[in-house]
């Protein structure tokens, strides 16, 4: 970890929502984030190669590819989670809603409560399950039950746990199942309502019927969020995502809609890795 | 535990039924006893009673003896009451020699020249002999009721008849001559201070038993500071002078002790010649072995005829008693640690000399006639007072090192850091203590004033520097290699120390008014002990800041990335990163480290050894010293005779020691796995 972050000068929060009440439908093709040429290096090693993206808002986009590719690394720039990584640097722009992530005047701790992440690996907090719900609001000074009650029932409504834990709210999050462990990993996300939740790899480590769940999830709730998912299966990426963004080697092959990528690519090797050429 | 079986046994044999024998003795090796009758000695040998040597006592002008004493003492001296109201010196002596492997012992007595006690001459019906290198002291009580005393042969007697009011029962005079005490029917002591022998002063009375029960029999332990009391009723009681105030020099006799009662009124006393024990006869035969420090009775031989004399073999392995009837019993004794009871070892006792009960450890002196003190608490104090003192140094210290090492320090600088503070660990703790005795505690009494300024001049000046490295502008912050912060702050703790330094004197005539040490004794009343438990906080505190360090670090680092990243994910700031969840998962290893480092401290010899000044003290005071239950043993196992009881109660402590460490790490490791259940993941 690196001292900067919480070293830095005092932040202006950003309020640059038009309108920005997440439950009135928005226009399908209003950016959410722009990334224009964005370069990424861990030290010398270079991992990203001017990626230029555009993620709608209030639409579900997967990033997909092989191993390696350079799919994570630009999902934890969007929420500067590679801050924490030794030598890591970027250049480019990452506008979310217009604004640099990037720029001195972004309080990180901020941005990271505006764009939310769900991990490859359910990493629950070994502490009860409300706690784990209550975890980033009780960060925004959110105290009392009377105030904490209400979110982390709805958080966990929104990540469709709550009927399976309401009961066992005070038990620890760690004797879930790997299934309600992503969930409650979900729920902690929304619990401090993001614009943005960004998901790596949420379902490899899950089962069928548990990824049918989160799959089913993100239909319900992409309604009030972007969401920007990374995955290594590409039925997954089909299934739920409106766009998709193809990575080979640190590279952007190709963005389109979900059903032009996997059904008439325009590069060679978008259609290859789509059919199973390679992966 | 130390204390073993009081056994004992013994064999009887009649005497010569014309022999009217009053006192008897034991040569040291319990080979040969003998019997002083007004007539003469008799020397027999043990077990079978065969007398082996006869010798009569006569006197010029010729006189019937008619009281016989026996000294107090290693040495066998007599004094033998005439009717003509002189006292007749007897000295028996024995000489071993060996001939063809064999130890022969032989016995002779040797009668002095007498000296007048009563001027009048009147017989001598009781008569108290004492026989000491600074001079012999004589008591005596006539057939008309007078009581004499005499200093040495050529002194003159002195009458202390006018002095007591009522019917003299019992007489007793210590070993140093000074002090005459004296026993009445109606169960008083008059004492009388006989330091200037020609005119004895009445320092004062004592109500021993209640009115009208006669106080029959009075002896003092060895040291002559423990009067024992034996009175018509059958009890028996140790009495000891005690001030009467903290401030007053004048001093009253106390009940102490109270031992088990005989059935039947006290007949004789004969204190131990080695220890605080003594043996009690009474008139139905009864033969009680007593402990006055740990105020037991240890043995109970049932009884027989009237004791009319008993005699305590000079190691105390043994006993002779003569009753009434003429038999003489003789006892061996097997009295192995009498002074030791869980009470003793750790509660409060009234020792020799002391004005209230006291925990004290004092095992050994100089002297015979001293009353050891074997009390733990103190080491068990001193023991948790220095594991305190360390911990509160180190605790803070290692685990925020630890915490910055873990999720601040640059790697580069961690590789190092941590290695480095491990090897602090390896230092031999001799050295440490070595360097905390002769460098660190003249130093520290020298520096004491900065040092206190320095707690909070540091601390202010890491903070100032945090501070002002936050007006450092950020292009330059971040051009420098991250982790260097951390080297920008050496140069400032330098200069904090050197500033409080250099400013000593100014800060301890400022604070203290020219001087720390008398301003503590006036403000607190706390004394500035040189080797005392602030050295011991900062150089124990040393030696276990590497372990502590080291598994809170790694408990630090073993909490997963991918809880910090989901934490940091959710706009945690670092700081909130640490306190919420990473503390808490490291909760159990944290813990343990702590545990573990009280565990070294409880333990650690080398430095409580040389940086204090081992002085059993009970006192939390930072500048006193104390003594540990490990620095104890290490200083008196040279010491402890083989078998011992010193030596038994060393393994004692070792053992206490032991226990203490074992059930705290139980008790930690309980703690340390429901820690576990409930916060840790993987």
């Amino acid at each position: 970890m690196l001292v900067q972050l919480s070293s830095m000068p005092h932040p202006i929060a950003i309020h640059i929502h038009e309108g920005g009440d997440v439950n009135e439908k928005p226009k399908a093709s209003e950016p959410k984030l722009v990334l224009r040429d964005v370069n990424f290096y861990y030290g010398r090693a270079q991992a990203l190669f001017k990626v230029n993206i555009t993620v709608p808002k209030n639409q579900v986009t997967a990033f997909i590819g092989p191993s390696g590719c350079g799919k994570s690394t630009l999902l934890r720039c969007l929420n500067r989670l590679n801050d924490l990584v030794e030598g890591a640097r970027l250049d480019g722009t990452i506008l979310l809603d217009g604004v640099d992530l990037y720029s001195s005047q972004v309080d990180v701790t901020d941005l990271r409560t505006r764009v939310g992440m769900v991990f490859q690996k359910s990493n629950p907090f070994p502490k009860p399950i409300y706690d784990n719900v209550a975890y980033g609001p009780r960060l925004q000074g959110i105290r009392t039950r009377a105030d904490l009650d209400p979110i982390v029932e709805e958080s966990l409504r929104g990540a469709g746990l709550w009927d399976e834990v309401k009961d066992r709210l005070w038990e620890s999050a760690l004797g879930l199942s790997g299934g309600q462990q992503q969930r409650l990993c979900i729920a902690r996300a929304l619990a401090v309502k993001p614009d943005v939740l960004l998901m790596d790899e949420p379902c490899s480590a899950l089962d069928p019927i548990a990824t049918g769940r989160i799959e089913e999830l993100l239909f319900a709730l992409k309604d009030a969020l972007t969401i920007v998912i990374v995955t290594h299966n590409m039925q997954q990426a089909a299934r739920v995502s409106d766009s998709t963004g193809f990575f080979l080697m640190g590279e952007l092959i190709e963005f389109a809609d979900t059903k032009k990528i996997f059904t008439t690519p325009d590069d060679r090797r978008t259609e290859d890795y789509i059919t199973g050429r390679f992966g | 535990m130390a204390t073993g079986k009081q056994t004992g046994q013994f064999t009887a044999f009649p005497l010569d039924a014309s022999h009217q024998a009053a006192v008897v003795g034991l040569e040291e090796q319990q080979e040969i006893g003998y019997t002083v009758s007004p007539t003469r000695i008799a020397f027999f040998s043990l077990p079978s009673g065969r007398v082996v040597h006869e010798q009569p006592i006569a006197v010029s002008p010729a006189s019937t003896m008619t009281a016989i004493a026996r000294s107090s003492g290693k040495e066998d001296r007599l004094g033998l009451g005439t009717e003509d109201g002189r006292v007749v010196p007897l000295a028996i002596d024995f000489t071993s020699a060996y001939e063809s492997g064999q130890r022969v012992i032989s016995p002779s007595a040797s009668v002095g020249s007498p000296f007048q006690i009563d001027p009048t001459g009147k017989a001598i019906r009781r008569l108290v002999y004492q026989f000491s290198d600074a001079g012999t002291g004589a008591v005596a009580l006539t057939e008309t009721g007078r009581v004499w005393y005499v200093r040495n042969s050529g002194g003159s007697p002195v009458d202390l008849t006018a002095n007591v009011s009522s019917t003299v029962t019992a007489l007793v005079l210590d070993t140093r001559n000074e002090t005459l005490s004296v026993g009445t029917a109606d169960g008083r002591l008059f004492h009388f201070d006989v330091r200037e022998a020609s005119r004895p002063v009445l320092t004062g009375t004592s109500s021993i038993a209640p009115a009208g029960v006669a106080i029959t029999s009075l002896a003092y332990l060895i040291g002559d500071r423990s009067l024992v009391v034996g009175t018509a009723a059958g009890e028996v009681s140790v009495w000891m002078p005690v001030r009467v105030s903290a401030e007053s020099d004048r001093t009253h006799l106390r009940l102490i002790h109270r031992l088990a009662s005989h059935p039947a009124e006290v007949t004789a006393i004969s204190p131990s010649q080695r220890d605080k024990g003594f043996l009690t006869g009474d008139s139905s035969g009864n033969l009680y072995m007593h402990y006055s420090t740990s105020e037991r009775t240890l043995l109970r031989f049932p009884g027989g005829d009237a004791i009319q004399a008993a005699w305590f073999a000079p190691k105390a392995n043994g006993a002779i008693v003569l009753d009434r009837s003429g038999q003489v019993r003789t006892y061996s004794i097997q009295n192995p640690h009498p002074e030791i009871t869980f009470a003793t070892l750790f509660q409060p006792v009234w020792y020799e000399g002391y004005d209230k009960p006291e925990q004290v450890w004092q095992s050994s002196s100089g002297g015979d006639d001293f009353e050891p003190k074997f009390g733990l608490t103190p080491l068990i104090f001193g023991t948790l007072k220095g594991t305190m003192y360390a911990l509160l140094l180190a605790v803070p210290l290692a685990v925020l090192a630890a915490v910055y090492t873990s999720m601040f320090m640059h790697p580069d600088l961690r590789a190092w850091i941590k290695p480095i503070i491990e090897i602090m660990a390896a230092l031999p703790t001799v050295v440490l203590g070595f360097l905390a005795g002769l460098w660190m505690a003249p130093l520290l009494q020298r520096i004491f004033p900065a040092v206190l300024v320095m707690m909070v001049v540091v601390p202010a000046a890491v903070i100032a520097a945090a501070v002002l490295w936050q007006l450092v502008p950020r292009s330059m912050r971040v051009n420098l290699h991250a982790g260097v912060e951390a080297l920008v702050l050496v140069p400032v703790l330098i200069a904090a120390v050197a500033v409080c330094l250099s400013l000593n004197g100014q800060i301890e005539s400022l604070l203290f008014g020219s001087n720390y040490k008398g301003w503590l004794a006036d403000v607190f009343g706390v004394r500035y002990d040189q080797r005392n438990a602030l050295v011991v906080g900062f150089t124990m505190g040393f030696a276990i800041i590497p372990i502590i360090f080291s598994i809170s670090e790694e408990a630090l680092s073993n909490v997963p990335r991918n809880l910090i990243a989901g934490s940091l994910a959710l706009g945690a700031t670092n700081w909130q990163t640490l306190s919420r969840l990473v503390f808490v998962s490291a909760s159990p290893g944290i813990f343990s480290a702590l545990m573990i480092g009280f565990g070294r401290a409880v333990g650690e010899t080398m430095i409580v050894l040389m940086a204090t000044g081992n002085t059993p003290i009970m006192d939390w005071s930072m500048f006193d010293g104390f003594r540990t239950l490990s620095a104890n043993i290490a200083v008196e196992i040279p010491e402890a005779p083989h078998g011992g009881t010193l030596y038994r109660i060393l393994f004692f402590a070792a053992l206490l020691l032991f226990a203490m460490t074992f059930l705290l790490n139980t008790v930690a490791e309980v703690i340390r796995q429901r820690l576990r259940n409930k916060y840790s993941q993987f």
